[in-house]
């Protein structure tokens, strides 16, 4: 069987006006890269912040290696660093009295703290008060803390949120790093390039429900779906979509004037020849490969039901 | 810290398993250390320090004996700053931390939501102790030079200063506990600061409005014990005035022709329950209001 290392089973919120978790199942394998995705407001930081306790749930379980945090919280939060969306510290403390001051929570080795911050590229403000810090050296400062200790689990909240490309880039290699080294690292965003460039598993979240949990390789392939080819049509469309039809193109979608024709890419040139001989003339065309990120969109867009069928 | 694993051992076993004292230590000197460097509690330190040291100098003047001068005014200086410097470090403490994200950060930690109250609770605590003692004791330095006779009964203020700053500080913090907004604990921050000075005067109010009587002057004089006894009950800042009266040994207070005596069924001792339950209250409600709390 496999180990989890974070599980949920059902979790749910509710708050006064919003239902913001609707039963969510996650399972995260140990030693895994785990992607939380989902568009703003999906629910994930109420997600992340029942895992660890910080918000209690309206019904479910969340346990972590096995331990139900509801029953022995203090237990389950040992060895995790943990980075929320946009935190700002204390800001009459330093950055390395506040590396200290964590890593006195965490009950470790304070000779890390000058090289965490080393890592992040802090160590030349580690005397300066954080109150003095942009947004992204205080995020960078995060990070570091989140690293006290060599947890076994990283949760990240958009990490790399407010944070220039280079120190975004910066920060996935560390999270490959301690990956490598046995941490299991969860993270969440809403830009699906972060997370397919990283993780191993991958969970959807949209309007409180998980819409799909798989394996990142999976995901991809069943959102990329097959490549259409979209033609603009200058007279009749109706007269158009019949000689597709009657041609084998029984895959149609009709946008006014457009319409999108799912094919097989070798068969573009058939269906401009089809519409030339039936003398139906196309404006314009262009080809769609079954883009991701377009995907993801329509996945997570206001049509799309939760939990519905993934199309293709 | 040796004295703080000494002081620690004092406590039963059972106890030390349940609640982890590295923790508490952890953040009271986190909150002690961000605190003290506070430019509004620098600030009102300095003006406290002020306010104390020129009404030392005043002593001296007067038919009252000169230290009773020095304690009627420390007391009116006090009973204005202390609860003001008490509320200012204890009304953010939950609210402001749960909106900046940092207590997301330190509940992520192996802790409990009790550990942290206290830590905090000593924490600021200990940085009100700091501004009360030096307010107190560049003050003490120069009436001890004159008379050093009342050095007791100073030390015993100095104590009582110090209590009800903790009664403010438990206050505030059970309100950042409750609240959900930063805004919204100031303002309770606020209004208790207002409870605190008027309370007393409307209790009093109220009396002389219903009560038939010949003058002013004797009203006061003859008020009935009960209302003195709900006036320290119910107000903070009335219950340290007259604490402290009964710390220096005055049992009445006389001036303009009005005289005013504390019951004899209010003891020090007595108020020291009462300061208890002002203190321990609200950390209780607080705490149960933050560990249900979602941050």
């Amino acid at each position: 069987m496999t180990e989890y290392i974070i599980q949920t089973k059902a979790l749910e919120k509710k708050f006064k006006t919003v239902h913001a978790v609707r039963g969510v199942d996650l399972n995260v394998e140990k030693g895994d890269i785990y992607g939380f995705l989902g568009p703003n407001g999906a629910g994930k930081t109420t997600t992340i912040k029942m895992i660890l306790d910080l918000v209690h749930p309206t019904s479910g379980e969340v346990f972590i290696n096995g331990i139900n945090t509801k029953e022995q919280g203090v237990l389950a939060r040992k060895g995790i660093g943990y980075l929320p969306e946009r935190a700002q510290f204390y800001r009459n403390l330093t950055a390395y009295q506040t590396m200290e001051f964590f890593a006195e929570l965490k009950d470790a080795d304070k000779a890390e703290c000058d090289e965490l911050l080393a890592k992040v590229g802090m160590d030349k403000w580690r005397d300066e008060k954080m109150g003095t810090f942009s947004k992204g050296m205080v995020q960078l400062v995060g990070v570091a803390q989140a690293l006290i200790g060599n947890p076994h689990i990283l949760i990240l909240d958009e990490p790399t949120s407010g944070l220039d490309p280079r120190w975004a880039r910066a920060l996935k290699d560390i999270f490959l790093e301690m990956n490598g080294n046995g941490t299991t690292v969860f993270f969440s965003s809403h830009l699906l390039f972060e997370v397919q460039e990283l993780c191993k598993h991958v969970a959807i979240l949209n309007k409180g429900l998980v819409v799909i949990e798989d394996t990142m390789h999976r995901v991809s392939e069943g959102m990329t779906g097959r490549p259409k080819l979209v033609v603009r049509i200058a007279g009749d469309v109706n007269q158009a979509t019949e000689v597709l039809r009657n041609g084998g193109f029984a895959e149609l979608e009709i946008h006014g004037q457009v319409i999108d024709v799912f094919i097989h890419s070798e068969q573009k040139a058939q269906v401009l020849k089809l519409l030339a001989l039936a003398d139906i003339d196309v404006e314009d065309f262009r080809t769609e490969d079954g883009n991701l990120e377009d995907a993801f969109m329509e996945f997570i867009g206001e049509d799309s039901s939760p939990g519905g069928e993934m199309r293709g | 810290m040796r004295s703080w694993n000494s002081l620690v051992k004092i406590v039963p076993l059972e106890v030390r398993c349940v609640v982890n004292f590295n923790n508490i230590k952890t953040i009271a000197k986190k909150e002690f250390m961000d605190n003290l460097r506070n430019k509004w509690i620098i600030v009102l330190t300095l003006i406290f320090i002020l306010l104390t040291l020129a009404m030392s100098f005043v002593q001296g003047g007067g038919g009252m004996s000169s230290a009773d001068i020095t304690v009627i005014g420390i007391l009116a200086i006090a009973s204005m700053l202390v609860p003001i410097i008490a509320i200012m470090l204890g009304y953010n403490t939950i609210t402001g931390e749960a909106e900046s994200g940092s207590l997301l950060v330190v509940l992520s930690n192996p802790i409990d939501r009790f550990e942290v109250l206290i830590g905090k609770f000593v924490g600021l605590g200990s940085v009100l102790s700091t501004s009360i003692v030096l307010g107190f004791g560049l003050a003490g330095i120069v009436i001890m030079a004159e008379d050093s006779s009342s050095a007791v009964g100073y030390g015993i203020f100095m104590v009582l200063t110090i209590l009800l700053g903790l009664i403010y500080l438990s206050l505030s913090m059970c309100f950042s506990a409750l609240l959900k907004r930063s805004v919204a604990s100031l303002g309770a921050g606020i209004g208790l600061f207002f409870w605190g000075m008027i309370i007393g005067t409307i209790l009093m109010g109220v009396y002389l409005a219903t009560t038939p009587g010949s003058s002013l002057e004797s009203m006061m004089t003859n008020m009935p014990d009960w209302i003195i006894t709900v006036m320290v009950l119910i107000s903070p800042a009335d219950m340290y005035q007259t604490s402290a009266m009964l710390g220096f040994d005055m049992t009445s207070l006389g001036a303009s022709g009005i005289s005013f005596s504390i019951p004899g069924h209010i003891t020090l001792a007595r108020l020291m329950i009462v300061y208890a339950v002002w203190i321990i209250v609200p950390l209780v409600i607080g705490f149960y209001s933050l560990k249900k709390r979602d941050i």
